[in-house]
């Protein structure tokens, strides 16, 4: 089969596609899947979360930092921790704005999931359109816009210059593969961490566990639910930044949405409301998607993501690893 | 509290800033111009914004130029205001500025559509109002097969493109196997696969072929082509061409020269642009041969530039093709007045049978080439493989290497 | 600072504050909508006891007054905006998503799933009348053949197109449904979001059958040639497109109030309200499911025939996501649940950007507001169902029950 002939010839060099690819996909799941264990709640507009830390890497690098080709040496790593920071603080901020406008009245008022859902997807449409009129020559309740985005892609300048580090059976691996994937792992471990051992972080396990309870016991909701969405957003910046270093990606106010629907389908593979499935659901998804392209040709796309999904969903419709169910 | 008086404030702020928009129509410019001169639409359909429109603002910014050039001529019977019919390249988008379009009382021709998809979806549309549309950029085969009357094509198409881009692969690069990529369009795939058909004809071996799912000029984002990449390096081919636009090659070209892929690149008219060779950068872009049935060194480019100024595109690709198809569109204004037609729908009719009157020994000469247009078809009589043009980069930009005919024997 | 129960905290003062300003500015923004209301119950008490002669009566000159609007233009002259919202193109776009918003209603309103994959069974209507029609076999031999080739003769009867093109979208909307019934309400979401997209991309791909992403052209407008009768539906512009969709409308209107009703109503409602009572009340939730499912593809599937009779070629890049959400936002903005709720979302969403010509580019960025609006504000919609608007409006009491400022001190 020619298939068959395909992935094992290709095997290694996609599954390192595959892991970089998952990786992201994974630190944008995170988000997801944190704000469904907290909330029970699918937050469409997280794309637009990851959508935003690309575009104010954009105005780091080349306005703040001025930057106008790769740079070497210590300026390397300053840059690159500034726009991350930038990137990932701008993201979170959104996320929390998202979550103070479009859900808490919904929440303070116990309307059903539809609601929410449907809120969502108006944060999401809000977002996105507001990015692409933002060109300057758009106004707002007499406002004009500021020439952020608009509608034109626009090229984040290269920061770092690819360098091929060393090969894994034939596969070239290069320090922005490293990159990616050594930020991604570390971000899941900070985060973990942080749930696991902070009190914060105790606050939102109990809260995913059974919030009327965890609000007896005096842990403050609207705390958790804040910092559950800075965190996601966080996750959804750092991978934003790393989005647009892997591939040189240009700043898009769409750009958020595939990304967005790919990282959502990782996190209910792997199991959604669970920070360990969302990881491993991105990493599958990534090699799905690579391994898929070298079986049958990358014109089937998302394809082979959601056939996937919908068949694990039918064996296992509460994902891979599970999710805590809550009653 | 609040949060129901500032939804009242906002509701109402909304609501003016709706009307203030509804309100500010633009009136058609029109300019007065001496003497009873005919105020007179021409749309120009296309990109004017959006990430594909390098490549069809130079050819509307020429038409513009011509346009103006008429409206200041002394004894030019009509005053031309150009109007954008802006669909971003989508064809999706294109019906309602269209339909608009032709619904325009002052409405005599349209300049475009530019894209091909966009072509097949307005094209009923400007037939069924009998309004002439001539394209100086859509390249796709099959829009000369929906017998569209007012329809015009004044360049190739991707039948003499494709095979041509077949016979440079198989005569210049000499490739030990080619390996055919696409980007899922109505553009991008017909064209890749002429390139298939011709190259397989000539013997050269096929070491795979792929699409791109969502290309970035569907979606705006850029793809992210490893393991297509791994794929071709998979293939062990040392040539690729690429049927699609500049915002996928030339990603495509940047990641290939991250991941080592060293190969030889060919593609179509839909990468000759300024954001492809930005997008590819200097080592991903070095060496990669493009062909397309424009001439970017022509001399009217000079004349391009300096009236443009700062807003010159560099890389000016159908720039003298849309000041053709202007002049074009002018002549037919000028002819139809003066045979008497006065209202627009007499004027469209005077357009088309001018452009109709056009033979290969009465064309009308241009600065491209002449221009006379088979009458069952509709594509150039005149067309031949010396307007096709091949192009390579070097440091970042294009260098012609010649017409078709120079280049092929 | 002291309460007749001694020292109140100022963050308690704060909140109280808010909680009265807020019900008072609830109760105040209410006022003028008081006499809407009041008009509302008082028609409706003279109606209901003549309701046997004056509903009917009713509804045949809402019908009237709907089918006469395109011809509005021609009796006299009207402002720029009404003859826009009044052109046939622009009532046949209303006519069409209305016939949507319906299917989508039935999806989602009544049998509460949300469905963001609806646009998928809109292509299976449009690529089945496509295909058998014969336009499909027609492009592909026009690109085969030298010389002219005849346009399909209109062999088939309408009815029958449209009656296979029911069938075929009845199958997709079960085989579709079925994956998607042990699936929640946020899986169920993103699993039809997957299978509209699958539906796209196969249709881009498939070329042997569905042209891939060219499309496919020259789909024959509708005719009906009965005996004596012979009426022919002409270009885009043509107002007997609105005419043929509004006659779609009223049926599934009665249709779909008919099944509201009926059993199969009222099982929606349990499975809605609480799907494992309902089970255990012995109702056949799976197929009660896929009906809600069938019916919400059919809907779609007639509507898809018509749109590409009348558009004349379709293309795969129709049919993406933001056209699900689209529909989805006229159900919710007129009122999910509510068969006027749809109709009023459908004229709202499609007229709204018409009229008002700036808003075009605003419109998606305003359409995102109104729904998180909504649901913040008023989730039940512009025209709801009483039942929907308890569902939704939560454990709130809407209604006071006495005078807030006789409350407490």
């Amino acid at each position: 089969m020619n298939c068959l002939h395909n992935v094992v010839g290709q095997f290694w060099g996609q599954t390192r596609n595959g892991l970089v690819l998952g990786s992201i996909y994974a630190m944008i799941a995170l988000g997801y899947t944190m704000v469904y264990g907290v909330l029970q709640l699918i937050n469409f507009a997280h794309s637009e979360v990851f959508m935003v830390s690309t575009v104010v890497l954009l105005h780091v690098f080349s306005e703040w930092f001025g930057v106008t080709g790769p740079l070497g040496g210590a300026a390397l790593p300053l840059v690159l921790l500034g726009g991350l920071a930038a990137a990932m603080l701008a993201s979170g901020i959104t996320a929390v704005t998202i979550e103070r406008f479009a859900y808490r009245p919904l929440r303070k008022r116990g309307a059903p999931r539809l609601s929410f859902l449907i809120s969502a997807i108006g944060a999401s449409l809000t977002i996105q359109y507001l990015f692409s009129l933002m060109d300057g020559r758009h106004s707002l309740l007499f406002f004009t816009l500021p020439n952020l985005m608009g509608n034109t892609p626009r090229k984040v300048p290269t920061v770092m210059e690819s360098q091929s580090l060393f090969s894994v059976f034939g596969a070239r691996i290069t320090n922005k593969n490293l990159l990616v994937v050594g930020v991604a792992i570390l971000m899941l471990l900070l985060l973990d961490t942080f749930v696991q051992r902070t009190r914060l972080g105790r606050g939102i396990r109990a809260v995913a566990q059974d919030p009327e309870t965890a609000s007896m016991m005096g842990v403050n909701i609207d705390k958790v639910v804040v910092t559950t969405f800075f965190l996601g957003g966080l996750m959804a910046g750092a991978a934003g930044v790393l989005f647009v270093i892997q591939i040189g990606a240009s700043a898009f106010w769409a750009i958020g949405f595939l990304p967005g629907i790919k990282a959502f389908a990782a996190a209910v593979l792997g199991g959604i409301g669970n920070i360990r499935g969302a990881m491993l659901g991105g990493l599958l998804l990534g090699m799905v998607e690579a391994h898929g392209a070298a079986c049958a040709g990358s014109q089937w796309g998302t394809v082979f993501s959601f056939a996937v999904l919908v068949g694990v969903l039918m064996i296992r419709p509460s994902g891979i690893l599970g999710e805590r169910v809550r009653a | 509290m609040r949060s129901s008086r500032g939804l009242k404030v906002f509701a109402v702020l909304a609501a003016f800033t709706m009307l203030a928009a509804a309100c500010s129509k633009k009136k058609a410019g029109g300019g007065g111009g001496g003497g009873n001169r005919i105020e007179v639409t021409v749309y120009g359909q296309g990109a004017w914004t959006g990430g594909a429109n390098t490549l069809v603002l130079p050819s509307m910014q020429s038409a513009q130029l011509h346009f103006d050039e008429l409206n200041k001529e002394e004894g030019y019977p009509a005053t031309i205001t150009f109007k954008q019919a802006d669909t971003q390249g989508s064809g999706d988008q294109a019906p309602p500025v269209a339909q608009e379009a032709a619904q325009d009382p002052d409405t005599v021709a349209i300049m475009g559509p530019a894209f091909s998809g966009e072509s097949r979806a307005t094209g009923d549309t400007y037939n069924d109002a009998q309004i002439p549309f001539i394209t100086a950029s859509a390249t796709a085969v099959d829009l000369a097969e929906f017998n569209w009357d007012y329809w015009y094509r004044a360049v190739g198409n991707d039948d003499a493109q494709g095979r041509l881009a077949a016979d440079y692969v198989a005569d210049v690069l000499k490739p030990k196997s080619l390996f055919i990529l696409h980007d899922t369009t109505d553009y991008g795939k017909p064209l890749a696969e002429t390139v298939e058909k011709g190259a397989r004809a000539a013997g050269i071996k096929i070491a795979g072929k792929t699409g791109i799912a969502e290309p970035a000029i569907n979606t705006g984002t850029t793809v992210n082509f490893s393991s297509i990449i791994s794929q071709i390096q998979a293939s062990g081919a040392d040539t690729v061409f690429f049927g699609g636009y500049d915002v996928d090659s030339g990603p495509f070209l940047s990641q290939a020269a991250e991941a080592g892929l060293h190969i030889n690149f060919m593609s179509g008219d839909g990468s000759v642009s300024s954001v492809f060779l930005e997008q590819a950068g200097g080592t991903g872009s070095e060496g990669a041969r493009l062909v397309a049935p424009s001439n970017i060194s022509a001399d009217f480019v000079a004349k391009y530039a300096a009236a443009e100024g700062g807003d010159a595109l560099s890389v000016p690709i159908y720039a003298s093709e849309g000041y053709d198809v202007a002049g074009l569109i002018g002549e037919g204004i000028k002819q139809a007045i003066e045979d008497g037609a006065a209202s627009a729908e007499e004027i469209r009719a005077g357009i088309k049978k001018h452009l109709d009157s056009l033979t290969s020994n009465q064309p009308y000469v241009g600065v491209a080439k002449d221009y006379a247009f088979d009458p069952d078809t509709h594509e150039l009589v005149t067309s031949a493989d010396e307007l096709y043009y091949f192009y390579q980069v070097r440091n970042q930009a294009l260098v012609n290497l010649g017409n078709a005919t120079e280049v092929l024997g | 600072m002291t309460g007749e129960r001694g020292p109140v905290s100022l963050r308690k003062r704060v909140r109280d504050a808010r909680a009265t300003l807020k019900r008072q500015a609830g109760a105040a923004l209410r006022v003028p909508f008081r006499p809407l209301g009041k008009g509302r119950d008082a028609a409706r008490g003279w109606l209901e006891p003549r309701r046997r002669w004056a509903f009917p009566l009713l509804a045949v000159a809402a019908i009237a007054v709907a089918a006469v609007l395109p011809l509005l233009n021609t009796w006299f002259e009207l402002p720029d905006w009404a003859r826009r919202a009044t052109s046939g193109a622009a009532l046949a776009r209303v006519g069409l998503f209305a016939l949507f918003a319906l299917g989508l209603n039935v999806v989602v309103g009544f049998a509460g799933l949300l469905d963001l994959g609806y646009v998928a069974f809109w292509a299976i209507g449009s690529y089945t009348a496509a295909l058998v029609s014969g336009a499909a076999e027609y492009s592909t031999l026009v690109r085969t053949t030298e010389g002219v080739v005849p346009r399909p003769e209109w062999e088939m009867w309408m009815w029958v197109i449209i009656l296979v093109a029911l069938a075929v979208a009845v199958i997709a909307g079960i085989l579709l449904g079925s994956p998607t019934l042990r699936l929640r309400g946020d899986y169920l979401a993103i699993v039809t979001l997957g299978f509209g997209e699958i539906i796209r991309v196969t249709a881009n791909n498939l070329e042997s059958i569905t042209l891939g992403p060219r499309g496919i052209a020259s789909i024959p407008h509708p005719a009906i040639e009965v005996g004596p009768i012979n009426i022919q539906w002409g270009t885009l512009l043509d107002n007997k497109y609105y005419w043929l969709l509004l006659f779609f409308v009223v049926v599934w209107i009665v249709a779909i109030t008919l099944l509201d009703r009926s059993r199969i109503g009222r099982a929606w409602v349990a499975i809605r309200e609480d799907e494992v009572a309902a089970a255990a009340m012995g109702v056949p939730v799976v197929r009660m499911k896929l009906t809600a499912f069938a019916i919400g593809a059919c809907t779609a599937g007639v509507g898809g025939v018509i749109y590409a009779q009348q558009i004349n070629s379709i293309s795969p890049g129709t049919f993406t996501i933001i056209q699900s959400i689209l529909i989805l936002t006229m159900v919710v903005i007129g009122g999910m649940g509510s068969i006027p709720g749809a109709l009023l979302g459908s004229v709202l969403i499609v007229l709204v950007p018409e009229i008002f010509r700036g808003f075009q580019e605003y419109r998606f960025f305003y359409f995102g507001i109104a729904l998180i609006v909504i649901m913040i504000f008023r989730p039940q919609g512009l025209l709801p169902s009483k039942r929907r608007k308890a569902e939704l409006k939560g454990a709130v009491v809407e209604e006071q029950l006495y005078d807030a400022g006789t409350a407490g001190a």
